[in-house]
């Protein structure tokens, strides 16, 4: 969710990462060694739960977020979550913990 | 647990991006939910305002204004995914340079073309607009007046339009930038199948074995389609993916079967297939029998070029070009026999080992192969062929209307279905895909509009690219371009779109959000709603139909297109625009104006102004809830002929509906019995856009393009989009985090034509065409490899315009341009 009435965001972005499973832990491994990015979660169908941050104010975490959807072997990312917390609650699902699924 | 700020926001982060890849949501994140007691934010609804995959979102505001949205977790489209550029989608309004008032050329306070913008108020910029078209009417007549419209039109925009230009005016020059994008889509589907759009739907996605990407580049124009492409190859092992393009892009990523062919070739690699079904004894002989016919295209039939141009000239069939003969299956197999695997190797470049890997799943009836394109198919100069022989392998194969099994046309802007197709905003067609030339249509629509017989003109109009040739050469002087950015788009703009926008013969008006460059070489400019700040509706891909609300207001004096389509029609008695022989089948039409004519017709003012909300501008400047009085006119030639809309008010709920949507059902296969309402009984499949249910297996061959790289224009030039710019980037490069994640135009390169031009990364080139030239940088890596011998230039950058190269070559059938192939140079700034 973007949420504009925020003054003084925190640029921090949830993403969403999808690879072929066998490729996830070398991805996870580059992934961490870039500035302000974090794999906190991987499935064995190789999606990949990534936090990206960003202390400097003037540097755009969409930047980052490019940088890495470009890498070798990431098939898919999704923005997920950005600096969100000036009292705004995200619309919430029919039924709130049914996780996103397609299948 | 205390956390900081900034642990907070992280872990809910982690939640959110948890949440969406299915993983149970740790337990720290899963409390951390603010108190919605603090926030006065209101979430209403929306389709995104992008491409055509037509994904839900829902928008926050909050005092007048939009702060917030998020993927809606209800859409079944999206399921609350956004990408990046719909991440970001609230911030488009919001751009520092947004038009509030109407801006004329003037010189000493009067209207002068080579004047520069000053402000004036609505009642002077329709006072001197309606001088100007009237003058043109009496003058010229009515084909000296046009219109370019958009698919980004909401339906009821695009219909009150159309009803303004081919009623009103009587004029059949109206034409949307749809025809930029979808018009060889259409094309195909009416000869294939005799109706338009997609058989399948999006849960086809979930539901295949196998995808075939034709030149389309999903990874980055419709990334959450490829989200869920993406799922299901991820969790069934089974599941292959095949990616052809003219160079590799991040769809490859993907690619269990990546193939780079020669610009054109497609034509040859779809007819090999059909050729290696056929040689394999694939064919599917109870459905071929049963509901197909054998037919074969007129060939040499030109490039769309202007007649005198010495490809027109040399063609033998362009007067016959849309000729279809009949064939019989022997004839059908002797001219697909040409296309073998050694052949079509040394025509597309593509390794023989590829191309059968390839035609074996389409080949394989236990494997269920979904075939995706957009413009690479679509921007053809041979575009209506290639659906079609797409649509034969499908055929021969009986892959067709059944769940993951079939092809499917992708779409490039929200409602270039619902708007530019559906309802019809072409030169040459009406609602629910009725045409102009044919009287039994044009009867229909002036009994449903309660207009005279005669109304309508039957010649089609001006098409897109025939309108800008028209401006320059002085027949069409009055045109008013809405809710697009053609100067941007249009092909070959040195040679026939400016000059045409600036003939001192022509008034030009603009209507846009922004000042882009299509505003810059107008003569008035106005100022118009955008998204959320009108109520609308607007179509996708799958034929679903999806409404949203107003839910703010637009700044300043800007107003939608609807109230400016409207609101222009009070100017006009209709002895001004009518003659006097129609005017005497309708002497009750008299003393009133074109507004009372067209939308005080007791259909479209139906609806009182109390259904409609509090917040609703257009509806209640017209006193009546007009987007539902249009919606339900509109409806009326759809229903109960296979395009049937639910009633308004379903809408307004839903998440949209696919049509056609019989007795409150949507349907997702069409032709299908059992899934479609319209399929007679027994009859297993009908394609019932044909007089006897059969579609068309259309025999074409391949034929060169009309300009291929030479020794002095020695590379193709490939244009196209990027992820994080939409089109010609009006909206998008007004959002400061796109801005800068991709802030201006470069040309990918292979690094061997760089090296042997004596470039390097990041160089300034000049790029040269026949046409015109373009500065700009090279690009060697990144998202973008072409193969040696191509460049692939994005066109979303207003300072770098690659319509001056562009050719304004079309595919002679559905006047689509092909912006995937011309010759170029390259060198050193």
């Amino acid at each position: 969710m973007i949420n504009l009435l925020e003054h003084e965001p925190v640029h921090v972005a949830g993403v969403l990462v999808k690879a072929f499973p066998q490729n996830c832990q070398n991805l996870a491994n580059q992934l961490n060694a870039l500035p302000g990015t974090e794999v906190h979660e991987i499935t064995t169908e190789g999606a990949m739960v990534v936090t990206v941050e960003s202390s400097d104010k003037e540097k755009n975490i969409v930047d980052i977020i490019t940088h890495l959807s470009q890498l070798d072997g990431v098939l898919d990312t999704s923005l997920i979550f950005h600096h969100n917390d000036a009292g705004l609650v995200p619309h919430q699902p029919k039924s709130p913990n049914e996780p996103i699924n397609f299948r | 647990m205390s956390l900081s700020r900034r642990d907070f926001i992280k872990a809910n982060a982690i939640a959110a991006t948890a949440a969406a890849a299915g993983i149970a949501i740790p337990a720290t994140a899963s409390n951390l939910v603010t108190d919605s007691a603090k926030s006065k934010i209101k979430w209403d609804k929306a389709p995104c305002r992008f491409c055509g995959t037509g994904c839900s979102v829902l928008v926050g505001s909050q005092d007048g204004k939009v702060v917030a949205t998020q993927g809606d977790p209800d859409a079944p489209v999206n399921k609350g995914l956004n990408c990046i550029k719909g991440y970001f989608l609230s911030k488009i309004m919001y751009g520092k340079d947004r038009l509030t008032q109407p801006l004329l050329r003037m010189t000493d306070g009067e209207y002068d073309k080579e004047g520069d913008f000053v402000p004036v108020s609505w009642d002077k910029a329709f006072d001197v607009m309606a001088m100007k078209f009237k003058k043109t009417l009496k003058d010229k007549g009515p084909t000296a007046i046009g219109m370019f419209g958009s698919g980004q039109w909401t339906v009821m925009e695009g219909y009150a339009a159309v009803k303004l230009m081919k009623a009103g005016f009587r004029s059949n020059n109206i034409d949307p930038n749809a025809r930029h994008c979808m018009a060889s889509a259409v094309g195909g589907f009416m000869r294939t199948f005799g109706i338009d759009e997609p058989m399948g739907c999006y849960d086809d996605f979930e539901a295949s074995d196998c995808f075939v990407l034709w030149g389309s580049n999903m990874a980055e124009m419709h990334p959450i389609l490829w989200s869920r492409l993406t799922d299901r190859r991820l969790s069934q092992e089974h599941v292959k993916v095949h990616v052809m393009s003219t160079y590799k892009h991040r769809s490859f990523e993907l690619a269990d079967n990546g193939m780079i062919f020669t610009p054109n070739t497609d034509l040859a690699i779809a007819n090999f297939i059909a050729n290696y079904i056929i040689q394999t004894d694939s064919v599917n002989w109870d459905f071929v029998n049963k509901h197909t016919h054998f037919k074969k295209a007129t060939t040499d039939i030109g490039y769309g070029l202007r007649p005198e141009h010495k490809l027109e000239q040399a063609a033998k069939n362009v007067a016959s070009k849309g000729k279809i003969h009949d064939m019989t299956f022997e004839e059908y197999k002797a001219q697909v026999a040409e296309y073998t695997v050694e052949k079509t190797e040394e025509i597309s470049g593509v390794p023989a080992k590829k191309l059968i890997e390839m035609a074996k799943a389409y080949a394989d009836p236990k494997v269920k192969v979904m075939s995706l394109w957009t413009m690479g198919m679509n921007q053809h100069t041979r575009g209506v062929w290639m659906n079609s022989l797409v649509y034969n392998i499908h055929l021969l194969t009986g892959k067709i209307s059944l769940p993951g099994n079939g092809p499917f046309s992708l779409t490039g802007q929200p409602s270039a279905c619902g708007t530019a197709r559906e309802v019809g905003t072409f030169s040459h067609r009406l609602p629910a895909d009725l045409v102009v030339k044919k009287k039994a249509h044009r009867d229909i629509a002036e009994k449903i509009w309660k207009l005279p017989e005669g109304t309508i003109p039957g010649k089609p109009g001006y098409h897109a690219v025939e309108q800008n040739r028209m401006l320059k050469d002085g027949k069409l002087n009055a045109y008013w371009v809405m809710c697009n950015n053609n100067m941007q788009a249009a092909p070959n703009m040195n040679e026939e779109g400016l000059p045409g926008y600036r003939n001192p013969d022509n008034f030009i008006v603009v209507s846009d959000p922004y000042p882009t460059v299509t505003c810059q070489a107008a003569d008035l400019i106005l100022p118009t709603a955008m998204w959320v700040e009108k109520e609308g509706c607007y179509g996708n891909a799958e034929r679903r139909t999806q409404q949203w609300f107003q839910q703010v207001k637009a700044p300043g004096e800007a107003k939608s297109d609807l109230w400016q389509l409207m609101e222009f029609s009070k100017r006009f008695k209709i002895e001004e625009v009518w003659d006097e022989e129609l005017l005497a089948k309708a002497p009750h039409l008299r003393g009133k104006t074109m507004y009372d004519v067209l939308y005080r017709n007791g259909n479209v003012d139906a609806f009182s102004i109390d259904e409609a909300k509090e917040l609703n501008d257009d509806a209640h400047d017209c006193g009546f809830y007009v987007q539902k009085g249009l919606f339900e006119e509109y409806a009326t030639f759809g229903r109960g002929h296979g395009h049937d809309l639910a009633p308004y008010e379903m809408y307004q709920k839903a998440r949209g509906l696919r049509w056609p949507v019989v007795d409150g059902k949507e349907t997702l296969w069409r032709f299908k019995e059992g899934s479609d309402p319209y399929v007679g009984k027994g009859k297993d499949f009908e394609f019932y856009g044909k007089p006897d249910g059969k579609a068309f297996i259309i025999a074409a061959p391949y034929e060169k393009p009309p300009e291929s790289p030479d020794e002095e224009y020695d590379m193709w030039l490939c244009t196209g989009r990027v992820l994080e710019h939409w089109h010609s980037g009006s909206m998008t490069r007004r959002v400061p985090e796109l801005y800068r994640a991709f802030p201006d135009a470069v040309v990918f390169m292979h690094p061997d034509d760089a090296r042997k031009r004596n470039l390097r990364r990041g160089d300034e080139v000049i790029v040269e065409s026949r046409r015109g030239e373009m500065k700009s940088r090279i690009e060697t890596r990144g998202r973008n490899r072409p193969p040696v011998g191509l460049v692939f230039v994005p066109w979303f950058d207003a300072r770098q315009l690659i319509n001056k190269l562009t050719l304004d070559a079309t595919d002679p059938l559905s006047k689509q341009t092909d912006y995937k192939k011309c010759a170029i140079k390259v060198r050193k700034a």
